[in-house]
């Protein structure tokens, strides 16, 4: 499983990555981005060479271009279609994101459990304790 | 040294609109609690030595900011706390540890504040270090509480800016999207 994990915090980015690692997703490929301009290359070079990304972990509030911005323009150029999305916030934010089954979100500060079942109900698949 | 878990619900359920300590204290459990697996406890002490500093301005139809700041010889723990592994941390991903710790400080008073917070924006972290003896961030009004973390303490001040230092800046993150 290819993930993006967009976060301006480096701090941030290694705790995601290690909840990631530690939810028993298989073959698990990490990529790393530090704003959203940065993500949305990163989704671009991926999916022109055919390896997309199968999940995406945003930062909403990020400088250069945050977490929805990214997200509206890779759908504008039809980047990361279907491709499920957890959104993390500090805040309470009503996004811009369609309310769908693919769209996940994630408020900080959060527990590694709490992590775990966000993306056990967006992938459908057992959260591991 | 006083328990901050014994928050004053029926407070903040009866003036939701104004900041109170009790928001702060729950703001800084929550933190506590979820990210770095600490009991929250209020103390008297103020830092003392050279001190971290994140600071994030919110912005609208109020305007505070919100202050943290650890000792710098604490910023190791903190940081080994957050992400649950020890190492020698360089200032890069303390001063990355102290502003997200700000980050999850100032959103969660911003989340228990809606009414207040109302078309509020906010700031990315700035972070500085600051040597000992400089002054501590001062306001007309402010919320200052000290909370033990292990052998260390941290800081937090909700500080609440005059009018006349109210801004509206286009690059503030908005709390709707």
């Amino acid at each position: 499983m290819r993930v993006l994990i967009a976060d301006d915090s480096s701090v941030m980015r290694m705790i995601l990555e290690r909840g990631l690692r530690a939810s028993g997703l298989p073959n698990l490929e990490i990529v790393h981005a530090a704003d959203g301009l940065q993500a949305l290359a990163q989704v671009q070079q991926h999916e022109a060479l055919g390896s997309g990304f199968d999940l995406i972990l945003t930062d909403v509030h990020m400088p250069v271009m945050d977490g929805p911005e990214f997200l509206a323009e890779a759908r504008r150029r039809g980047l990361a279609t279907g491709v499920p999305v957890v959104l993390i916030t500090a805040q309470d934010v009503a996004s811009s994101e369609p309310a769908t089954s693919r769209v996940g979100r994630l408020t900080k500060p959060f527990t590694l459990a709490q992590m775990q079942a966000s993306l056990a109900s967006l992938l459908e698949v057992p959260a591991h304790g | 040294m006083a328990d901050c878990r014994t928050v004053e619900i029926k407070l903040l359920e009866s003036d939701p609109i104004a900041p109170s300590v009790a928001h702060v204290d729950a703001a800084v459990e929550e933190v506590f609690t979820y990210m770095l697996r600490s009991i929250c406890l209020v103390v008297e002490e103020e830092l003392e030595g050279n001190r971290v500093q994140a600071s994030i301005r919110m912005g609208g139809e109020h305007a505070a900011e919100c202050c943290v700041a650890i000792a710098e010889a604490a910023g190791d723990r903190l940081t080994d706390a957050m992400l649950g592994t020890e190492a020698d941390w360089d200032e890069e991903m303390i001063a990355d540890a102290v502003g997200e710790l700000c980050n999850m400080i100032t959103g969660g008073i911003k989340r228990r504040l809606r009414l207040w917070c109302r078309n509020c924006r906010i700031t990315l972290p700035k972070v500085e270090r600051h040597t000992a003896g400089a002054p501590d961030p001062s306001y007309a009004e402010s919320i200052h509480r000290v909370y033990c973390f292990g052998e260390d303490r941290i800081a937090v001040t909700l500080g609440f800016l005059a009018a006349s230092e109210r801004w509206h800046d286009a690059s503030l993150a908005g709390d709707t999207l």
